[in-house]
């Protein structure tokens, strides 16, 4: 592996790849798991309208979403796919779009009826190319028949008007014709009066929907009125030869018009539909299931936490993770982003080689292994109990963890400088008043605000401040986070996101952050203000036979527990202490102790186990300690 | 970062004996299978969405299949036969199905039968069980190259990974064409799997106000309660609510809920871009709401400035979250036992009071006037989002005053002390017209 540093990977590979410390993966682990368990918990106070059948974002909409999404990408090239059908305008509003889908459904299946009856059309389209107003003029017509044909005295007049050679200018016609109607010879005109007649018969006998429909056709962009006849009359077709007319059959147009009414879009065009999002939560129901996989996953986190297994449930905490998130997008904010964020690469790397129940249960193994050996070495026990060991995959993380937090930064700090309030000192103030988010509801912050507007150069002073540190922390840290000034970047994204916590309420994203943040702390300095050092607490000694297999396993157990170096150990087969069968400890003030009294001075005297010697009292855990080691 | 030398392999632990991984892995492959059979055997459905009463012990089985084939990679990792039973758990639960039927199209109907360890209606599991087959693949095959090939593999991906991110950086308008390209056509299932797709433009270009939900039910009358023998009319029987409020949603310590909400109003707060509403029929001397509209000059006064007077919502709102918001809140929010005949639903936006109100300076008049507090009914604008029925279907499209500003006006000038507005009460100082648009009298905070 070391060869890569120097080899063809060169710095990158150096940069990426030298083994390090998993310690701030651990540390990282811990503080994501706590707070994974809070905001997860959370979620039982809304566990059904978050995720649930009918939630906010419902099964029926969220399923529908994640199925049928359509993904037309623009083209490599200068030319834009054309839809097969135009349904900007009036297919924006609903009532409009209902009857326009009535008209389109309600179109003859039968193709030659359908061509039949749309004539008209085409006639129109082709007769008045160029003619500016004549094409609505003409459009006029069907509303004028579809009155016409109740009434016989204004339909003789029409039929006077229809037979005229030439058309007078002054002939009382009931029904207005447009210029190229007009210059039409009789038989022609008659003829296109047919076709009105024909194509009102498909309109709705509603005069509003009518209308709408008409609306709709005369503001058809003019250079595509003839695309839209033939998709009408079913003789569309797209560049691949693709069908993409009016499907004959009633099924499929219905579907294609459900398809288009929702998603604003002809399903046969789409190049890909749906998205890959997913989730346990789009498909669960039932209320108790709801409810068991909620326990089950908040397991699953506290396994995360304390690192047990944490290869397994490192994943299963991430995927656990993203079914929340995924099926319940519209609850989502910046946490989610970061949780996400350290979910994801924590399972990368080996977060549960350090810090972590895994990383003890490999101490006892490795103590098991060197305390069996008979005093022969067993070179990869003696490195498990010096300590975590290097990994080049904890690096790894490690550096995806740094590289991202500065393309947070970077993006949130240069997208701020869009904004006219950042240039001019002003955005801190909505964040100092903001009702919702902020500390204005309390009276006595609320009076301090005012007595800083009282003097408005303390209030300019304060938000120029703001904003220029919000600015200078956010778009210089992705830079100088790599120098020496680091201690210094972290410290001031720190308190920004102090700040943010404080002044926004947003404590959970902060925490997050702050959780982030830890990438950059060398794993020493965790291991020193977090772990225990050697030389820590009190010297004991502890006196074993390495030929008894239920000796090793108790003096193991302690062993993997003392993480400081406090007991010295004896192995009575060497030949310098009696060989006996019982471990014996010997306790800091020279008593010399076996069995449960061993095992209680352990929980007390060791630095790693004294936070948790309370556990000593809970009624078995003798018994089943004895069990376990027997 | 201390940067350490990698342990030779003598250092490492001795890895789980092989015939114990396997048994482990097989396992996983055996109860993905059984899922499989369980679903053939039952006659659960191979196409559709249907659920299916065996859908549940399948996808449980098919999860564990996973769940161990999992474990026996973390085992042994080094080890291919761990990855490829996790490849095999994955491929089974995610299927295989033969090629589509030609004339059935996707949009009518299921177009083929799909075989699969995870039932047919959770596909979105057998989308995750299908990648992490393809991971299983992918682990197997790097367990077989040389270190220095899997790790400029690594490489590979954290470019792909990066420039994805970046692409989701660049994503929001404008939107640059190669960003569009590459996000529509490479990155965006990725993203869109791992949920990396965020833009991180937190709070820019500009800090903006939150948006709030009042909701007004309207109940059909009550059967059981007969109205009053003198009343002429029948009374209205309505509800508010709003949504959210610190009283009811802050429930949990770091308030972690009551931002959850917020989260969920503020979906609503996405407008169609360069839009005018209804293009026809607001043209005044014929459009249909254009009338109606003036005719409800009397009764609900415009604001005057036209950029606030009316915002329309994108179709995402309209045609997907306004109709599901209000299916969930007609069962959560209604009074239980009661026919929600109608769900008016108002998006509020809270707009944070400017520098000038709070302190109480008036730019032109250049004098002192009273501070405003941040809470000043003046400040909210509720734009009405339609009147929904229990299935979330918009009763009325044109509603004159769809998508515009109902105002609340103030008509006297505020008391000095808070105890002063408290005996008068709300409407002693303004003018609610949401109440009245809503026919319903609104609670007042």
């Amino acid at each position: 592996m070391t060869d890569n540093r120097t080899g063809s990977l060169g710095a990158v590979g150096r940069f990426f790849f030298s083994p390090t410390d998993p310690t701030t993966l651990g540390f990282m682990r811990i503080m994501t798991g706590l707070i994974l368990l809070y905001v997860h918990a959370t979620y039982c106070i809304e566990l059904k309208s978050f995720f649930g059948p009918d939630a906010w974002w419902d099964q029926p909409a969220a399923n529908r979403q994640r199925r049928q999404q359509p993904n037309v990408p623009p083209p490599l090239g200068w030319y834009v796919i054309e839809p097969s059908i135009h349904l900007e305008g009036s297919w924006d509003y609903p009532h409009r779009r209902a009857a326009i889908k009535e008209f389109l459904r309600n179109l003859p299946s039968d193709p030659g009826a359908r061509k039949a009856k749309l004539r008209f059309l085409d006639v129109l389209i082709t007769k008045t190319q160029n003619l500016g107003g004549q094409y609505n003029a003409g459009l006029g017509m069907p509303n004028s028949a579809a009155r016409l044909l109740r009434d016989q005295t204004e339909n003789a007049r029409l039929q006077k008007a229809l037979e005229a050679e030439p058309y007078p200018d002054d002939l009382d016609s009931p029904v207005f014709f447009p210029a190229f109607v007009r210059a039409m010879p009789p038989q022609e005109r008659k003829a296109f009066f047919h076709d009105v007649e024909e194509f009102t018969s498909l309109l709705t006998k509603d005069t509003e929907k009518d209308e709408y429909i008409l609306t709709w056709l005369g503001s058809y962009p003019a250079h595509k009125r003839t695309d839209l006849y033939q998709f009408l009359i079913g003789e569309m077709k797209g560049p691949d030869g693709k069908f993409l007319g009016l499907p004959a059959d009633a099924r499929e147009r219905e579907a294609v018009l459900e398809y288009m009414e929702y998603w604003n879009g002809d399903p046969r065009q789409v190049r890909e539909k749906g998205t890959s999002v997913w989730s346990m939560w789009f498909h669960i129901t039932d209320g108790t299931t709801m409810w068991a996989v909620q326990a089950v996953v908040l397991c699953v986190f506290l396994l995360f936490t304390v690192g047990l297994w944490t290869r397994v449930t490192s994943v299963l905490a991430w995927a656990a993770t993203l079914c929340y998130i995924h099926r319940s997008q519209v609850t989502l904010f910046g946490q989610d982003t970061m949780q996400t964020i350290l979910v994801t690469y924590l399972m990368i790397g080996p977060s549960g080689a350090a810090l972590s129940l895994d990383a003890l249960r490999k101490r006892y193994r490795a103590a098991r292994a060197l305390m069996g050996a008979g005093g022969r070495h067993v070179p990869w026990a003696e490195a498990a109990l010096a300590g975590p060991q290097s990994s080049w995959l904890a690096n790894f993380a490690i550096r995806l963890f740094q590289i991202n937090f500065c393309f947070i930064y970077a993006s949130s700090g240069v997208s701020k400088l869009k904004g006219t309030s950042w240039w001019e000192f002003s955005a801190a103030w909505p964040v100092m008043v903001n009702p919702e988010f902020g500390l204005v509801r309390y009276t006595a912050y609320e009076s301090f605000l005012h007595f800083l507007v009282e003097h408005r150069i303390l209030i300019g002073v304060i938000a120029a401040i703001v904003t220029v540190y919000t600015l200078f922390t956010e778009i210089g840290l992705p830079f100088l986070i790599w120098t020496r000034l680091r201690p210094l970047m972290m410290s001031l994204s720190a308190m920004l996101h102090l700040g943010i916590g404080i002044m926004m309420g947003l404590a959970v994203f902060s925490m997050y952050m702050f959780a982030l943040l830890l990438c950059y702390f060398p794993s020493r300095l965790i291991r020193e203000r977090v772990g225990y050092l050697p030389g820590a607490g009190r010297k004991m000694g502890l006196t074993f036979d390495s030929h008894d297999p239920a000796a090793v396993r108790k003096a193991a157990l302690v062993r993997a527990f003392d993480v400081a170096g406090q007991v010295m150990f004896h192995d009575a087969a060497a030949g310098k202490h009696d060989a006996t069968s019982t471990v014996t400890l010997t306790d800091p003030e020279g008593r010399h102790l076996t069995g449960h009294d061993l095992y209680a001075t352990a929980l007390r005297e060791l630095v790693l186990l004294k936070p948790v010697r309370w556990l000593g009292h809970i009624p078995g855990v003798w018994v089943v300690t004895s069990w376990w080691v027997r | 970062m201390t940067v350490h030398t990698t342990p030779p392999d003598e250092l490492h632990e001795p890895p789980v004996p092989i015939p114990r991984v396997l048994l482990v892995g097989l396992t996983g492959v055996g109860l993905a299978v059984t899922a499989l059979i369980l679903g053939l055997a039952t006659g659960a459905p191979r196409q559709g969405f249907d659920t299916h009463w065996a859908d549940g012990p399948r996808a449980l089985l098919a999860c564990l299949g996973l769940l161990l084939a999992g474990c026996a990679v973390s085992m042994r990792p080094g080890w291919y036969g761990g990855w490829l039973c996790l490849a095999a758990a994955g491929l089974i639960g995610y299927g295989a199905g033969g090629p589509a039927p030609d004339g059935k199209e996707w949009y009518v109907a299921p177009p083929r039968d799909w075989f699969a360890g995870v039932p047919v209606s959770w596909d979105s599991i057998q989308l995750f069980f299908g990648v992490l087959g393809c991971v299983g693949l992918l682990g197997a095959l790097m367990t077989r190259l040389s270190r220095k090939v899997v790790l400029m593999m690594a490489l590979v991906g954290v470019a792909y990974h990066f420039v994805g991110i970046m692409s989701a950086i660049t994503s929001p308008p404008p939107t640059p064409w190669l960003t569009d390209q590459y996000w529509r056509r490479v990155s965006s299932p990725y993203l869109q799997f791992a949920y990396m797709n965020n833009a991180y433009q937190f709070y820019s270009p500009d800090p903006g106000p939150a948006c709030e939900l009042w909701v007004c039910f309207e109940y059909a009358p009550s059967t059981t309660e007969p109205p009053p023998a003198d009343a002429e009319v029948p009374r209205k029987e309505c509800d508010w609510v709003y949504l959210p409020r610190r009283s009811t949603h802050y429930v949990d310590p770091l308030g972690l809920t009551f931002y959850r909400h917020l989260s969920v109003t503020e979906n609503l707060a996405q407008y169609q871009r360069g839009s005018t509403y209804f293009p026809v029929e607001s043209d005044p001397n014929s459009g249909l709401i254009a009338r109606r509209r003036a005719a409800e000059d009397e009764r609900i006064p415009r604001v005057g400035y036209s950029e606030v007077q009316r915002i329309v919502p994108n179709d995402v709102v309209t045609r997907q979250l306004l109709p599901s918001y209000a299916r969930h809140m007609v069962k959560t929010y209604g009074r239980p036992g009661r026919d929600v005949t109608g769900v008016k639903i108002y998006r509020t936006t809270h707009t944070i009071i400017t520098l000038p109100q709070f302190h109480g300076y008036d730019a032109n008049m250049n004098q002192k006037v009273a501070g405003m507090s941040p809470y000043n009914p003046m400040l909210y604008m509720p734009y009405y989002q339609g009147e929904f029925d229990k299935d979330g279907n918009l009763l009325d499209p044109t509603a004159p005053l769809l998508y515009w500003l109902i105002p609340i006006r103030q008509d006297r000038a505020m008391p000095e002390s808070l105890d002063e507005y408290r005996k008068n009460g709300f409407d002693y100082y303004f003018s609610d017209y949401v109440s009245r648009h809503a026919g319903c009298n609104r609670p007042k905070e």
